[in-house]
């Protein structure tokens, strides 16, 4: 009665003063209402939440009156109300939220507990725009991620390495898990995406065993909730791509005006002349275009009282600018939960169904670019016609020459890709806190191929003279999974622990076939009626079929025990099998364990007005690389190549083809990372520093091994070491804040330092204990690369040029200082040969900025690598005006500032290594959320601009200074014939209903 | 209740799958097989010892491999730099003798040729594990002697490599070097010791196996080259053996020089051993060599698939040949070209023609050079050719017996062999087949001396070579049979005389490098003096 009497007091009284009624909706950023957020007059207790719809409304006492709006996992927003009665607010994502929940495989922790170097990019961070696949979300955004795509074939997949390379000839990719599947950046469509995580140090990797050397990346995927109204949101964008950059070779006029004063020695008007007279062609203009894109989204979700689910469909059309190239892509997902017996038994399935089709240009390439037509388009003589006057393409009698516009018109190529996954979990709960889940899972990809050349292409009427070709192949990868997992988390005073235990299984059937046939006798039949051609009855066409398996077997048990709010442990291990590994050393074991020392938690720092939160970590952990290949410890036979004649006959034979190795085993790396994270100045400026030093042994390399007593001249074996130091940084920052406007710029940053350390062991040696590399095509075909022990890989290894001669020879300075006129390619040998640079960036940086004022967002995404230099191939192999082909316009200026060059042929020097430092406007994206308050059935729309690869600033005189990295030993060639890079262009729109 | 039956069923779940499969790691092979599960039996005789003699395919025509170590380093064939093309500077080496111990050329032999010991080796041992079988004798005792051949081919080549006769050594076991003597040694007392359980037969059934004529041939191979080896002159214990040969009447020569290197080439009476090719069963090593000598124009002539034109003849080989040797025209092609249909081949305006001249073995112009088509290259030919390759034939053994006659002072006996070995190369002017013991000893009319865009710029001539022209006939008749860099260092030219843009570059050249690759591997293996 007292308190109902005070209240009413109150009431009457605030009555007296000037009260104000106060409404409005609260929604989140991406435009949804937000439920259940606290609105409370500041200094006061008094206070409401909102309804089911977002809306509130509230009383306060004064126009000073200061509302304050929370809610868990957003930032708090204050509004002073003035003269408003209707206060609408936008809440923004809370981005060091210490709640937010960070998934570490089987499972997920609160950011604030996590003891290992776990990066986590949500959502509301990716980048916007055309996106090729899913690694273009968080490009720039990890700090030790990189993430290089270096071409332009719209099928091609990025090249992605977490902290530096860690093996030789394993594979450097992390291992990449979609919901707990393995799969890769491709498997989903970006937009189904709603977090990424990655597990950068091995404390936190370890729990993946074999697999987890170079870091795992996790994709989570949307699933609705439970008692969610339905939202249906559709995005569309149009895009448009050009070459960001082309090779500038010599034009018809160019070569016409050189010949003034120079004699070229590839005689281009001669050849023009014996072939239909002199014209001007633009070659790679004529087999290039502006490309266009065009992606359309539909994503549904909610929820029922015991059920939630999600659906989308996603497709996307792109054109490559290489005519003839192209990739359409139609993925469709399903997610369904249903909730039984009041939670305790959750029961999900979750369907996944990718279709692609890639247009191809060559026979048994994977990707839509063929770079034999790309090459012939640059090299080819710019005063030859096309085609001459029967519209026969132009041929001519230059070796290995092709006239590219055939090249493409005469060819016709698909690439089929079909990937279905089913999901299914079964998760128990039966005591609060223990819950027990059953993964199954299978997927099966398949590819299929067709390609064909008719009979007036080049390869039918020239070269092979195949009269005609075709092929068809077609793979299937099939992956069975299991996993049964078991969780148990308890909270008792100060101690909290999850215990998890639990046992994988995955299973892997990889089979294919490949047929070709050529002598066709028309052209109507494609590739779709190989049986026609002459050459399989001749004996010439191939055919081939191709079946393996390997299996995978892991136990897992962790630890997280956290006390208080102040120190967290976590602790794993895994025993794990391969098939793939020899019969001595099936199993491995990977133990890791990390801790956590919340500062900022502790009294001496609780009350400090300048660290809001501050934490040191610290961990160690054990991991794997396996090896790509089954069957690699047997001792292989073959058939193949020792038929002999036997009294007329021929006979098989049966020889080795390869060593046994039943040591074979997983490379193994441990790694020790020391980790700070913190966030000062109320969270405005917020970050991570991560330092790692990880020791990767028993590296996997094909050891040449003596020939007597092998019977196989190379023996694959465990011996060389590696060591890869590095600094990860990440910096969060919101410079300005306010209602109308705010600015985040987050900026990361790593380094990374790689030592190869030993190559040798007792059995297995490499005298002068280094291995060449030959990453140079016919005619150079010269060393590239040196790897060595105590160096770090990717070092260039040639001849050093320092000046020309006055007749135009290259003047080559010798590891001794002294000077030497090369006079022949054989002067590169060992011992003329030094060190020239090194082709793996040491440092690399991400700056992302996002801005929004009103309804207006901004954000721009630069990337940059330093402390690398890169091999020039377009430069090395056309910079030079005497070879007979056309050349780069370059060729004809000064070598040295002093004459052109005068050696004859293409060769390797340190004059094509060139530094490759650059920074790069990756994306900027310009987006307006329109106000569709109006509008009862939206809730949302937003319209957006965007550009991708919109600017580069490097001294480097290639194409582009970011390169595609597969070959990990040979790392930094821009190699000639590479799909050069593209900008492209954005307009999109999304819309919620 | 319900609950109950779940946990039942996931418990059932489980407890299958921990039965099929909780730790099973076994890999299950399907498109390899291993030999921990291929059992051999009496019955796969052949399969056992196929690899031994196939691996003779990929020693020969294996990409630079022996054709192109004994002709390419020696005055009658090069692959010079075709300018705007390439070739690069590996096969420059080869003319220049400017090698090094990282020759492909060099370590593709060694891997090549003990690979083939390897098989040796292994399938003797298979057959030991056989038990009793049929023959038993005969095919180990084959087997030692195509190994020696193997073992003849390194000394040849490298003279100081390691002898291993087993494939069960222990793990870790490294071959320790022998020396030249040693090796020599070895190979003469393995086709002594085997010899008499080699087959004595010469037809469909020994041909591409090693019979007793092989074994022979081999050895009088050794015995001619015995002073290049050893020091020591052995020209009668060659002569012997191939007297034998020869006293056994059952070779011939061919009627036709060139129908040695037919497309239909198996089993003629000529051929005393022989690699056996065939475009269906063989097509995994290619003789590459149509591609790598013709010039894509010539693709008309053949209706064949582009070739790539690299090689040629030295063009002051082919001036040492008589206008009527018809084995000009059998080996080589120059001069202008024309089509299958017989029309000229045009290269821009006017007809496309090869010639007899080179700029520089660093600058040769595409059509610069004879080409060489000794081997019969069939219209419509594919990628994969059939012609067997002669590794022994009975005009070698004949050459062999009127060298050894003429360094043992028989020269007009001498002559006679080779007047015989000729008569077929002069058809049209049977006069000029006749050579004397007097001519036969004289000088060599190869004019030596470095040579650039045509003419001999620093003349040396042949006259100064003691029996010079029985060096010349070799080069006539052998060019292209992996004879020439053998001659020439028997004939001490390798290393003194110039020729096109070749200059003498150390004695010690007379052996290869013992390949880089090799000593990195095997720490056993010394250098080579020189190198």
């Amino acid at each position: 009665m007292i308190t109902l009497a005070l209240c009413l007091a109150m009431l009457s009284g605030q009555h007296a003063f000037a009260q104000i009624s106060v409404s409005g909706k609260v929604t989140s950023n991406d435009k949804e209402a937000l439920p259940g957020v606290n609105v409370l007059v500041k200094g006061t207790s008094q206070g409401t939440t909102t309804d089911a719809n977002g809306d509130y409304k509230l009383i306060v006492p004064s126009a000073e009156s200061v509302l304050m709006f929370s809610f868990v996992g957003y930032l708090t927003e204050e509004v002073t109300v003035g003269t408003q009665t209707n206060v609408e607010v936008m809440m923004m994502p809370d981005l060091v939220s210490l709640q937010e929940v960070v998934v570490i495989g089987y499972g997920t922790q609160k950011k604030g507990e996590v003891t290992s170097a776990v990066a986590s990019v949500k959502e509301r961070e990716f980048t916007a725009g055309a996106m090729r696949d899913a690694s273009e979300l968080i490009k720039g955004k990890v700090a030790g991620l990189t993430i290089t795509n270096g071409s332009g074939d719209p099928s091609a997949a990025p090249n992605i390495s977490l902290r530096g390379v860690a093996t030789l000839q394993g594979s450097a990719a992390p291992l990449i898990l979609i919901n707990g599947v393995p799969g890769d950046f491709n498997t989903v469509s970006p937009s189904d995406i709603v977090s990424i995580d990655v597990l950068k140090d091995a404390s936190a990797a370890a729990i993946y065993g074999t697999r987890g050397a170079n870091g795992v990346i996790l994709i989570t995927t949307r699933s609705g909730d439970k008692a969610k109204a339905p939202t249906l949101t559709y995005s569309h964008y149009s895009a448009v791509s050009s070459m960001a950059r082309k090779a500038d070779f010599l034009t018809a006029s160019d070569y016409q005006k050189y010949s003034q004063e120079f004699t070229f020695r590839n005689d281009f008007v001669g050849e023009a002349n014996a072939n239909g007279g002199v014209t001007d062609t633009d070659w790679l203009g004529e087999i290039t275009r502006k490309a266009y894109m065009q992606s359309h989204n539909l994503a549904l979700q909610g929820g029922g009282a015991n059920s939630n689910y999600a659906a989308s469909v996603n497709y996307i059309g792109q054109d490559g600018v290489f005519e003839g190239s192209y990739n359409k892509e139609l993925r469709i997902s399903l997610d369904l939960s249903q909730y039984l017996f009041n939670d305790k038994l959750k029961l999900s399935a979750n369907l996944l169904r990718g279709a692609q089709d890639i247009g191809a240009l060559g026979d048994g390439s994977s990707g839509s670019f063929n770079p034999l037509i790309y090459r012939n388009a640059l090299i080819r003589n710019p005063l030859l016609k096309i085609q001459d006057d029967d519209g026969k393409w132009i041929e001519t009698d230059r070796l290995q020459y092709i006239n590219p516009v055939g090249m493409v018109r005469e060819t016709s190529g698909v690439i089929t890709n079909n990937w279905t996954r089913l999901t299914s979990n079964t998760t128990l709960e039966l005591v609060d806190g223990w819950q027990t889940n059953l993964m199954l899972a299978t997927e099966i990809r398949n590819n299929y191929r067709g390609y064909a050349e008719t009979k007036e292409h080049y390869n039918s009427v020239k070269g092979p003279r195949r009269n005609g070709f075709a092929s068809r192949g077609d793979d299937q990868i099939k992956t069975n999974y299991l996993e049964l997992t078991s969780k148990y988390s308890k909270t008792f005073d100060q101690h909290s622990f999850t215990l998890l235990a639990g046992y994988s299984y995955q299973y892997n059937v990889n089979q294919g076939g490949f047929a070709n046939n050529f002598d066709f006798p028309t052209n109507a039949y494609s590739y779709n009626n190989l049986s026609a051609g002459n050459a399989m009855r001749l004996g010439t066409a191939r055919m081939d079929s191709y079946k393996n398996d390997n299996t995978l077997i892991g136990f897992f048990g962790r630890v997280n025990y956290g006390f208080g709010d102040r120190f967290n442990v976590l602790a794993s291990v895994r025993r794990e099998g391969s098939s793939k590994f020899g019969q001595n050393n099936k199993w491995g074991t990977f133990p890791a364990v990390s801790a956590g020392w919340t500062l900022s938690n502790e009294d001496f720092l609780k009350a400090s007005s300048v660290v809001s939160f501050l934490k040191i970590r610290a961990g160690y952990g054990v991991t794997g690389v396996i090896p790509r290949d089954s069957y690699l410890s047997k001792p292989l036979l073959t058939y193949e190549g020792v038929s002999v004649l036997d009294d007329g006959k021929w006979i098989n034979g049966l020889v080795a083809s390869s060593n046994a190795n039943p040591d074979l085993r997983w490379e193994k790396s441990g790694e020790v990372n020391i980790g700070l994270d913190f966030a000062i100045l109320k969270d405005k400026i917020s970050g991570s520093i991560d330092v790692y030093s990880k020791r990767t042994k028993d590296m996997l390399w094909n050891y040449s091994v003596p020939q007597p007593p092998n019977l196989y001249s190379t023996t694959l074996a465990n011996v060389g070491e590696m060591v890869n130091k590095g600094i990860e940084v990440l910096v969060k920052t919101t410079p300005v804040k306010g209602a109308a406007f705010e600015w985040n710029s987050n900026v990361t940053f790593s380094h990374n330092k790689n030592e190869l350390v030993s190559l040798s062991n007792d059995l297995y040696k490499i005298e002068g204990d280094y291995i060449n590399e030959y990453g140079i095509s016919e005619p150079i075909s010269m060393a590239s690369h040196r790897l060595e022990p105590g160096k770090p890989l990717g070092n260039f290894w040639g001849l050093k040029s320092v000046d020309i001669t006055d007749d135009g020879m290259w003047v080559i300075e010798l590891p001794d200082g002294t000077r030497q006129t090369m006079t022949s390619n054989s002067m590169a040998t060992d011992k003329n040969s030094q060190v020239l640079g090194n082709g793996i960036p040491k440092y690399r940086a991400g700056w992302i900025n996002t801005m929004r004022y009103k309804n207006f967002d901004l954000s721009v995404v630069l990337s940059g690598a330093f402390g690398y230099q890169i091999m020039n191939q377009q430069r090395m192999f056309y910079e030079n005006p005497n070879i007979n082909y056309n050349v780069l316009s370059s060729a004809m200026d000064n070598v040295y500032g002093k004459r052109r060059l005068g050696y004859l042929n293409q060769a390797f020097v340190s004059y094509y290594i060139e530094n490759g430092d650059y920074v790069k406007v990756e994306n900027a994206t310009l987006g307006y959320n329109v106000d569709v308050s109006k509008v009862k059935f939206m809730r949302g729309l937003r319209v957006y601009v965007s550009g991708s690869n919109l600017a580069t600033i490097t001294g480097y005189k290639g194409i582009d200074p970011e390169i595609p990295r597969n070959d990990i030993r040979m790392q930094g060639i821009d190699n000639r014939d590479k799909f050069p890079t593209v900008r492209t262009y954005t307009i999109g729109v999304n819309v919620n209903f | 209740m319900k609950l109950t039956n779940m946990k039942r069923l996931l418990a059932g779940v489980l407890f299958s799958v921990g039965m099929f499969s909780c730790t099973n790691l076994d890999e299950n092979m399907y498109d390899v097989i291993s030999s921990d599960e291929t059992k051999l039996t009496a019955d796969d005789l052949t399969t056992i010892i196929a690899p031994a003699f196939a691996q003779f395919r990929e020693v020969y025509w294996g990409w630079n491999g022996l054709f192109d170590i004994y002709e390419e380093s020696s005055d009658l064939i090069v692959t010079p730099f075709r300018v705007g093309i390439g070739w690069g500077d590996l096969y420059l080496d080869m003319h220049k003798h400017t090698w090094g111990p990282a020759i492909e050329h060099g370590n593709n032999l060694w891997v090549r040729a003990y690979a083939g010991i390897n098989a040796c080796n292994k399938a003797a041992f298979q057959i030991e594990a056989l038990g009793a079988i049929e023959n038993k004798e005969n095919t180990l005792a084959e087997l030692r002697a195509l190994r020696a051949i193997y073992y003849y081919l390194l000394l040849d080549n490298f003279r100081n490599v390691p002898i291993v006769t087993k494939f069960d050594v222990p793990k870790g076991f490294l071959p320790e070097q022998n020396t030249g003597q040693e090796v020599y040694n070895f190979i003469e007392d393995e086709l002594t010791q085997t010899m008499p359980y080699l087959s004595e037969e010469n037809s469909q059934k020994t041909y591409g196996r090693v019979n007793k004529w092989t074994a022979k041939m081999t050895l009088a191979k050794l015995y001619l080259n015995s002073e290049v080896y050893v020091g020591t002159a052995r020209w009668d214990d060659a002569l012997a053996q191939v007297n034998d040969i020869i006293g056994s009447g059952q070779f011939t020569l061919l009627s036709s020089y060139s129908a040695n290197f037919a497309v239909n080439n198996t089993n003629t009476p000529e051929e005393i051993f022989s690699i056996p090719y065939s475009k269906e069963y063989t097509a995994n090593i290619n003789t590459y060599y149509p591609f790598k000598t013709l010039h894509p124009l010539s693709a008309a002539t053949y209706n064949m698939p582009e070739p790539w034109g690299g090689s040629c003849g030295i063009p002051q080989f082919l001036d040492t040949y008589d206008a009527d040797d018809s084995r000009k025209k059998e080996c080589w092609q120059g001069g202008l070209q024309y089509k299958a249909s017989g029309e000229p081949i045009m290269d821009g305006d006017k007809q496309f023609e090869y010639i007899n001249y080179m700029t520089s073995v660093d600058a040769a112009e595409y059509n610069e050079g004879y080409r060489f088509v000794k081997y019969e290259i069939p219209i419509g030919f594919t990628v994969n050719p059939d012609n067997d390759v002669p590794i022994y034939r009975y005009a070698d053994a004949l050459m062999i017996k009127a060298e050894c006659l003429l360094r043992k002072g028989q020269k007009d006996e001498a002559a006679q062999i080779v007047t015989e070995v000729r008569q077929r190369a002069f058809k049209s002017a049977p006069a000029k087949a006749t050579v004397t013991g007097a001519q036969l000893a004289g000088g060599s009319t190869y004019e030596y001396g470095y040579y650039e865009n045509g003419a001999i710029t620093d003349y040396e001539g042949g006259a100064d070579i003691v029996n010079g022209r029985f060096l010349d006939e070799l080069a006539w008749e052998f060019v292209g049979e992996h004879h020439r860099r053998q001659d020439l260092i028997r004939f001490g030219v390798y290393t003194t005389k110039q020729w096109l843009t070749h200059k003498p570059n150390g004695d010690y050249r007379v052996i290869f490098p013992i390949p880089q690759p090799q000593r990195e591997t095997n720490t056993n293996l010394g250098q080579n003096p020189g190198y």
